[in-house]
């Protein structure tokens, strides 16, 4: 009993760890797709294609599925947000965390680079914003949980006894 | 489909549509028959509009159920999310990879398909047109390979092997660019002794000529000529001249004031020169000044004027360079 609470607050705090990380890594991935796209002019599928190769996963599987869609014949739009919501659960990011990836997916298709370098300046700001959050709520969070793992089990061993 | 498949020029342009568009407006274009696939030159595309096929001497719209009919009132209208789809497919959804291109208005996608486009032109602080957004019209040109069309021209092209330097002159779409693909080809291969074969360059700026595309050439331009795609004609044939040493240089659509230069120096330094260019006559192009100087200047030792009377590539006269008529 005391293993799985305890591991059952270790797995929540891993999860308030792992979500500012994984923040990072999506302003990353935002800030080489701008590269590519302002200054490289590649097509968009291989521009996600090179930032799903260059992230560590989970990050990276969203983009992979990105390019999956695209070479469907899905439009940017619809890739972003299908990538999004079977790839999203499994990371430790929420869905407002997400929210400004979809902004850029939403134009990416249709819209030109200096139109493009606003929606992703935004959304590198937004995320900017999403991830000093993310560092609060590990700071508040990440421990607490680990000791009321470990607590609860403790207590509900002694109510047992 | 199963009939569209004996024929390539058919078979071409439908799976060039299949690649572009959503699979239900894919689906409208079925039952188009084999003959107009084969003929078809343009399919247009506007938003909220009939979409449009072009052949040689017709035109049809499109009706719900896929049947063709000339009377555009009674046509479906391409909603507007098909033709998002269409455009994305048409920009591989990067709009803003293919910028440069659509400065010049068109883009060209894999296959050397060229895909003019019209919308809100957004102009840059120099008032130069930057882009295009709110795009609501698409006009697909199907690029055909037609090898041996150029075949007829070579008793007034060639003179003991050597070829002349030769402007193709025509309205649009009378298949000035089809013809000079082929010259280049025959050049590039050469036929002793009636053609000896030649090292050429190709400046492709609008990726026509070759197809080139995405790293890939979808024509075949011989086993002796080197492409320049994208690079502006002025500045590729200096390039040529300097780094490649070609016997031949070929451009398409000439018409500023730099391309007549490059053009010059390139006959001054002993390079042969074949282009093309928009004129209804040798006279209604002599009329351009800049163009005068490439006449006085002899730079052109054939003029070959097409027209589309017998279909595209149809020859209505060859003139030497003082503009005196030359036996077909």
């Amino acid at each position: 009993m005391l293993i799985s609470t305890t591991g059952l607050g270790f797995g929540m705090a891993r999860m308030y760890r792992a979500r500012p990380q994984q923040i990072a890594h999506l302003a990353q991935a935002i800030r080489l797709l701008r590269q590519d796209i302002e200054f490289g002019q590649i097509p968009l599928i291989s521009a996600v294609q090179r930032v799903g190769d260059s992230l560590p996963s989970p990050v990276s599987q969203v983009f992979t599925e990105i390019v999956d869609r695209l070479s469907k014949r899905c439009t940017a739009e619809e890739a972003f947000h299908h990538a999004v919501r079977h790839v999203g659960e499994s990371t430790a990011m929420n869905a407002a965390d997400f929210e400004p990836l979809l902004a850029i997916g939403s134009v990416v298709g249709t819209s030109d680079r200096s139109h493009l370098s606003m929606e992703i300046d935004s959304a590198l700001i937004r995320l900017q914003g999403r991830e000093a959050e993310a560092i609060e709520a590990q700071r508040k969070n990440e421990r607490l949980w680990q000791y009321l793992g470990i607590l609860t089990g403790l207590l509900l061993i002694l109510v047992m006894w | 489909m199963a009939t569209h498949a004996t024929n390539d020029a058919a078979d071409h342009a439908v799976s060039l549509l299949q690649r572009l568009c959503p699979p239900s407006t894919f689906r409208l274009f079925e039952d188009v028959p084999l003959s107009v696939w084969k003929e078809a030159e343009e399919v247009r595309f506007r938003r909220d509009q009939p979409i449009q096929i072009l052949t040689s001497n017709r035109e049809y719209f499109l009706r719900s159920d896929g049947s063709l009919t000339s009377d555009w009132t009674t046509a479906m209208l391409l909603p507007q999310e098909q033709f998002a789809r269409i455009l994305q497919a048409v920009t591989q959804s990067s709009l803003y990879a293919v910028e440069e291109e659509l400065r010049r208005g068109f883009i060209t996608i894999s296959g050397g398909h060229r895909v003019g486009v019209a919308g809100r032109a957004i102009l840059n602080e120099n008032g130069q047109v930057q882009t295009f957004r709110s795009i609501r019209s698409l006009a697909l040109r199907i690029a055909r390979e037609r090898r041996g069309v150029a075949n007829k021209l070579i008793p007034s092209l060639f003179q003991r092997g050597q070829a002349h330097s030769t402007l193709l002159l025509s309205p649009p779409q009378c298949g000035k660019t089809t013809l000079l693909r082929d010259l280049v080809r025959v050049c590039s291969y050469g036929a002793r002794p009636t053609i000896t074969p030649a090292k050429v360059t190709v400046i492709d700026e609008r990726s026509e000529l070759s197809g080139h595309w995405d790293d890939e050439v979808m024509f075949d331009l011989g086993p002796r000529t080197d492409v320049l795609a994208a690079c502006p004609k002025a500045e590729g044939m200096m390039m040529a001249i300097r780094s490649l040493s070609p016997e031949i240089v070929v451009t398409d659509e000439i018409g500023r004031e730099n391309d007549v230069d490059a053009i010059l120096e390139a006959v001054n330094a002993g390079v042969l020169v074949f282009a093309s260019a928009h004129a209804g006559s040798l006279e209604e192009w002599r009329r351009r000044p800049s163009m005068q100087r490439l006449f006085s200047n002899r730079a052109f030792t054939r003029y070959v004027l097409l027209s589309r009377r017998l279909g595209p590539c149809t020859v209505e006269a060859v003139y030497d360079e003082t503009g005196q008529n030359v036996p077909k």
